[in-house]
């Protein structure tokens, strides 16, 4: 091999080896929110979980579904467990900004209910995840919220 | 002749049968279909704390499941909600509030806001079953009396406590306290033109405490069993209602 040959081999191996260190792993694939909770779903850490429909997603949340580009909110099926995964989709910038400011507010209401009834609840709570990606917002509660964000975080959500 | 009457009786025995397909059959329970028995709670509320919170999610699980539950029915429910919060004037952080749609209520501005016809209140466990319970009876005679300001014509129905079982050895929640009180607050609501529901019967067993496999946590809260337990009642008495008898 000449020099010039080796010079390039090396500059070559180089760069893969930067690429690899910098993080770039396979591209993010983008998939309906559904899909995103099923993935969710598919990790078995989460208790038996309920949908919730338009009307009780206003109700309990605030949220009018008929707003959201899409959405997968789920609560936990024992109204005792503090577990939840609200997954949306906004239409545009000022509709993310509002509903981000609920799912702030649901997390607050959640750590205000269990902090004197339930400190095995709040301190789940405490741990809640609120995500906010371009257009796609994300409340997690869970004790397992950590795993649950690495998995929603496999998906393109802008 | 004889032939268009063969016909017409076909015809008419044809569309009896489509009729009975498509109409529910009544629930031999409650000789009405449970469909149109749980409408009655379309226009109703259901306000409590953390017992309520469990069969606001039962309710909601079921439905996901298919089957018709309580209807259209709105469910206010905060775990340590008691009943000396439902004589708030106004919202604090430093008290527990009730949440719909995004916003924080006081138990009056809750119902003047969503303006139910009906509304049926489950309050007492976490104030503790005192030995003398005439402040709790206050504030729940305070509390009906802010129901019927915020709500002009709405029917009020008073659940009793729940059962606690025999492992519920605390102080505050003795189950001959919770029987007294439940006692109290039937008179309450006599006074008060409040209706008196006793939802604690069904769950007891023999020994008047709840019965363990009615309950999810050896003391207070209930099992999916339990909460069925408690349509059954809400249901029945939804029934007696419809029929105009008590």
């Amino acid at each position: 091999m000449t020099n010039k040959a080796a010079r390039a081999w090396a500059l070559l191996a180089a760069l893969c080896l930067a690429a690899a260190l910098g993080g770039c792993g396979a591209p993010k694939k983008s998939a309906p929110l559904s899909s995103v909770y099923e993935a969710m779903q598919a990790a078995n850490v989460l208790p038996e979980m309920v949908p919730l429909d338009a009307q009780t997603a206003m109700a309990l949340l605030g949220l009018d579904t008929a707003q959201c580009k899409e959405c997968a909110l789920y609560i936990s099926a024992d109204g005792l467990l503090a577990d939840e995964v609200l997954l949306v989709r906004a239409a545009n910038q000022e509709e993310a900004k509002a509903m981000q400011a609920l799912l702030a507010e649901r997390l607050q209401f959640k750590a205000e209910e269990a902090r004197a009834y339930s400190p095995q609840q709040y301190a789940i709570i405490q741990q809640g995840k609120l995500l906010h990606n371009g257009l796609s917002l994300a409340l997690i509660v869970s004790p397992k919220a950590d795993e649950l964000e690495k998995i929603y975080q496999t998906f393109d959500h802008r | 002749m004889k032939r268009l009457l063969a016909w017409i009786l076909l015809l008419a025995a044809t569309a009896n049968l489509a009729l009975a397909a498509q109409t529910p059959a009544p629930d031999p329970t409650y000789d009405l279909p449970v469909e149109q028995i749980d409408h009655y709670f379309d226009d109703a509320v259901i306000i409590g704390d953390s017992i309520t919170r469990q069969l606001q999610n039962y309710t909601l699980r079921e439905r996901a499941r298919g089957r018709s539950l309580l209807g259209g029915v709105t469910f206010l429910a905060a775990y340590n909600y008691m009943i000396f919060y439902m004589t708030t004037k106004k919202t604090s952080s430093n008290d527990v509030n009730l949440r719909y749609a995004g916003k924080y209520y006081t138990f009056r501005d809750a119902l003047a806001a969503i303006k139910p016809k009906k509304a049926f209140i489950l309050l007492g466990l976490n104030d503790g079953a005192r030995a003398d319970p005439s402040k709790q009876l206050e504030y729940y005679a305070k509390g009906i009396d802010a129901a019927f300001e915020a709500a002009p014509g709405l029917t009020l129905i008073v659940q009793s406590l729940s059962p606690v079982t025999t492992y519920q050895t605390a102080p505050s929640l003795r189950q001959k306290n919770i029987d007294a009180f439940n006692a109290a607050l039937q008179a309450l609501c006599e006074e008060k033109g409040a209706i008196y529901l006793d939802i604690a019967t069904p769950l007891k067993g023999e020994d008047g405490y709840l019965r363990m496999e009615y309950c999810s946590d050896l003391k207070v809260h209930l099992t999916p069993k339990g909460l069925e337990v408690w349509i059954d009642t809400l249901r029945r008495f939804a029934r007696a209602q419809m029929k105009g008898t008590p």
